[in-house]
C-alpha cells in the first residue's frame, strides 16, 4: 500500500513540478513572483474543456491549442500588468499579480459557475497490476507527457539561441541588453513559456480532479515546491514538486486529507525560516 | 500652517463622528462601526507595511485570532468584555512573534509567502478545531456588558468602537513621531543604512509586527461585537488581501491613506448592491488600476492632478512662431 501511495504521489508531484518550473522561470527571468500561476492552471483546464468537449477537437489538438492560448495570456499579462511595474517596489508587484489571480478566478466563476466539470482522459483507466501496485495507462500518460515537456524545455534552454538569451537575461539584464538581446522580448517569451507549462499542467491535472474555479489553490503547493528547490533552480523545482506530491499523499493517507494542506504550509514556513535558499543549496543565506 | 490645518481637521472629524449617531439611522451606524473596525486594522497594517516596509498577507489571521480569543473568553470563561477585548489584542501580539521571527530572516517576496502560509494555517485551524471554534457553523456572540449596561444596539456599540478607534489613531500618530516611528521609516528606506546609524533592526521589526498584530486583533474583537457572529470565512486570505488593498489604494505610509481606503472598502460592497457577484472582480480591477496608474494612492490624487495641471499650463507653445 505504501508503494501505491508513493507512486500516485510521484504522478501528482510531476504535475506540481511543471507548474513550479513555470513559476521559477518567471521568478528567475524577470524577478517577479507570480501569484497568479495557480489560476493559470485552473483557467487552462477550462480552455481544454472548451476546446475538447464543446468544440469536439481531438485531444492532441485541444492540448496544443490550450498551451498556445495560455501562452498568449502570459504575453498579455506581462505587457499590461508587469511591464509598467518593472521599476516598482516588490510590494506593488505582489499586489498586482494577486489582483490578476483574483480577476482570473472570478472570470472563471462568472463564465463557468461553481459546477464540477469532469474531464476525460484519452488514456484508458483499466489498471495494470505490477505485483503489489496498480498503475493505469492514464498515470503512465501523465508521466510521459511531463517528461516530454521537461525534455523540450531542457532542449530549448540548453541548445537554442532563444534559450541562451533567456539564461543570459536571467543572470544579468544589463549585460544581456548590451550584447544585443531584446530584454523585453525575452520577458514576453518567458511569460509565454511559463504559462504554457502551467496550462499543460492544468490539462493533465483536470482528469485527476474535477475542474472547478478553486483548482488554482494548488498554487500554495507550487510555492512550497519551488521554495523547497531553492526558487532559483530548475532541477530543484522538479525534485521539489515530486517530493511534495509524495509528502502530501503520505500525509493525506496516514493522517487526514484536511491535514494535507497544513503539511505543505508548515513545510513552506519551516523552509523559509531555516533554509530560505532551499533544500539543495550549500548553505543557508538571507533572502530579500 | 499645515500643522494647524491638520489639527482643525481632526477636531472637526472628532465632533462629526461624536454627533453622527444622533442623526443617522441604524443602518448607517452599523456601517460606521464596520468602517472604524477596518480603519483600525489598516492603521496597524500601515505601520507595518507603509512605514516599516514589511509586506504582510496574514493580517486577517490576527484579525481572526483577536476575534476568537475575545469572544471565547467572554463565552467560555465568562471574562467581562472590558478585559476580554484587550486580552484578544495581547494574544494577537504574542502570536505575531511567531511570524515576526521569520521576518528577521526574510523580506519582500519571501515574507509575503510566510505570512500567506500563516494566514492559511490559522484559517484551517479555525475551520477544523470544532470543539473550540464551532468550525464552519460559526460562533454566536452575546451582546457584551459594561457593568450593568448591556451593549445590544448598534448605537451603544458605536461609542465604544469610535472612542477606541480615535484613541488608537492618536496612539499611532504618537508612535510614528517617536524614536520608534523614525526607526521604522529608516528601516523601510534602507535596512543596511539604518543598521549603520545604530538602529536595532531585529527589535524594531518585531515591534512593528507586534503593533500591527495588536491593532488587528483588537479590531477583530470589535468585529465580533459589531456583528454578533463570526465565521472562519471572515478571516480568510481574501480578507487579508482586502486589508492590504485598503492601505495601498488609500496611500501607503500616510496618515490619511488608511482612512480613505477603509471608507472606500466599507462603502463599495453597499454601492455594488445587486452586482455583489462581481464584487471580487471589481475590487481586483480597482486594485490593479490604482497600482499601475496611481501608485502613491488616492490620497495623492489632488497633488497629481495639480502637478498635471501646472505642467499643462507651463507647456511651451506647440509651434514657435517664425521670426
Amino acid at each position: 500500500m505504501l508503494l501505491q501511495v508513493l507512486i500516485s504521489g510521484i504522478i501528482v508531484g510531476s504535475i506540481y513540478a511543471l507548474v513550479a518550473l513555470g513559476f521559477i522561470l518567471i521568478y528567475k527571468g524577470t524577478n517577479i513572483m507570480n501569484f497568479a500561476q495557480g489560476e493559470m492552471v485552473m483557467i487552462s483546464a477550462y480552455f481544454g474543456l472548451m476546446y475538447h468537449i464543446y468544440y469536439k477537437m481531438p485531444y492532441l489538438a485541444a492540448f496544443i491549442l490550450t498551451i498556445l492560448t495560455a501562452g498568449l495570456c502570459g504575453i498579455l499579462i506581462e505587457r499590461i500588468v508587469c511591464r509598467p511595474l518593472l521599476k516598482s517596489p516588490v510590494m506593488s508587484v505582489i499586489i498586482a499579480t494577486i489582483a490578476v489571480s483574483i480577476i482570473i478566478k472570478n472570470i472563471a466563476r462568472l463564465v463557468w459557475g461553481s459546477i464540477y466539470y469532469p474531464f476525460p482522459s484519452p488514456f484508458s483507466l483499466t489498471p495494470y497490476h505490477l505485483g503489489p501496485i496498480m498503475i493505469t495507462p492514464k498515470d503512465v500518460g501523465t508521466i510521459v507527457i511531463t517528461l516530454i515537456l521537461l525534455g523540450l524545455l531542457y532542449y530549448l534552454l540548453q541548445f537554442t539561441k532563444i534559450g541562451a538569451a533567456m539564461l543570459a537575461t536571467a543572470s544579468n539584464q544589463k549585460a544581456a541588453s548590451i550584447v544585443g538581446i531584446s530584454v523585453k522580448r525575452v520577458f514576453s517569451l518567458t511569460w509565454a513559456i511559463s504559462f504554457g507549462l502551467a496550462s499543460a499542467a492544468g490539462f493533465l491535472l483536470a482528469p485527476q480532479v474535477s475542474i472547478t474555479p478553486e483548482m488554482g489553490d494548488i498554487v500554495i503547493v507550487v510555492f512550497t515546491a519551488a521554495v523547497l528547490g531553492g526558487l532559483e533552480s530548475l532541477p530543484g523545482a522538479v525534485v521539489g514538486g515530486v517530493l511534495l506530491g509524495i509528502v502530501g499523499n503520505l500525509a493525506g493517507f496516514y493522517i487526514s486529507t484536511a491535514f494535507k494542506d497544513v503539511v505543505s504550509f508548515l513545510i513552506l514556513i519551516t523552509i523559509l525560516m531555516f533554509r530560505p535558499s532551499g533544500l539543495f543549496s550549500a548553505g543557508a543565506m538571507r533572502k530579500a | 500652517m499645515k500643522k494647524h490645518f491638520q489639527k482643525i481637521l481632526l477636531l472637526f472629524a472628532f465632533i462629526f463622528f461624536l454627533v453622527a449617531p444622533q442623526v443617522l439611522d441604524n443602518y448607517f451606524i452599523y456601517l460606521l462601526n464596520l468602517f472604524f473596525i477596518a480603519f483600525i486594522v489598516s492603521i496597524g497594517l500601515n505601520i507595518l507595511t507603509g512605514f516599516a516596509g514589511q509586506v504582510s498577507l496574514g493580517q486577517a489571521a490576527f484579525f481572526g485570532i483577536g476575534s476568537y480569543t475575545s469572544s471565547l473568553c467572554m463565552i467560555k470563561l465568562a471574562i467581562p468584555f472590558w478585559l476580554s477585548l484587550p486580552l484578544g489584542g495581547v494574544m494577537g501580539a504574542l502570536i505575531s512573534l511567531l511570524i515576526g521571527l521569520p521576518a528577521l530572516k526574510v523580506s519582500g517576496y519571501y515574507l509575503a509567502l510566510v505570512t500567506l502560509a500563516f494566514n492559511e494555517i490559522v484559517n484551517l485551524i479555525m475551520m477544523h478545531w470544532k470543539k473550540m471554534t464551532n468550525g464552519t457553523d460559526g460562533l454566536n456572540i452575546p451582546p457584551p456588558k459594561l457593568g450593568e449596561f448591556v451593549l445590544s444596539t448598534d448605537g451603544s456599540k458605536y461609542y465604544i468602537i469610535f472612542l477606541l478607534t480615535f484613541f488608537l489613531f492618536m496612539a499611532s500618530r504618537n508612535i510614528l513621531r517617536s524614536k520608534t516611528g523614525r526607526a521604522f521609516i529608516s528601516l523601510k528606506d534602507s535596512e543596511v543604512a539604518s543598521q549603520c546609524i545604530g538602529v536595532n533592526l531585529p527589535k524594531y521589526k518585531i515591534i512593528a509586527f507586534m503593533i500591527s498584530a495588536f491593532y488587528a486583533s483588537l479590531a477583530g474583537g470589535l468585529h465580533g461585537i459589531a456583528l454578533s457572529y463570526i465565521h472562519p470565512q471572515d478571516f480568510n486570505l481574501f480578507r487579508s488581501i482586502i486589508f492590504l488593498m485598503m492601505i495601498v489604494i488609500g496611500g501607503l505610509g500616510t496618515m490619511g491613506g488608511p482612512f480613505i481606503g477603509a471608507a472606500l472598502f466599507t462603502l463599495l460592497p453597499e454601492a455594488l448592491g445587486k452586482f455583489q457577484e462581481y464584487q471580487e472582480l471589481i475590487y481586483a480591477l480597482i486594485l490593479l488600476g490604482s497600482i499601475i496608474f496611481l501608485p502613491s494612492g488616492l490620497i495623492k490624487l489632488p497633488g497629481r492632478i495639480r502637478a498635471l495641471a501646472t505642467r499643462a499650463a507651463h507647456k511651451p507653445p506647440a509651434s514657435i512662431p517664425a521670426a
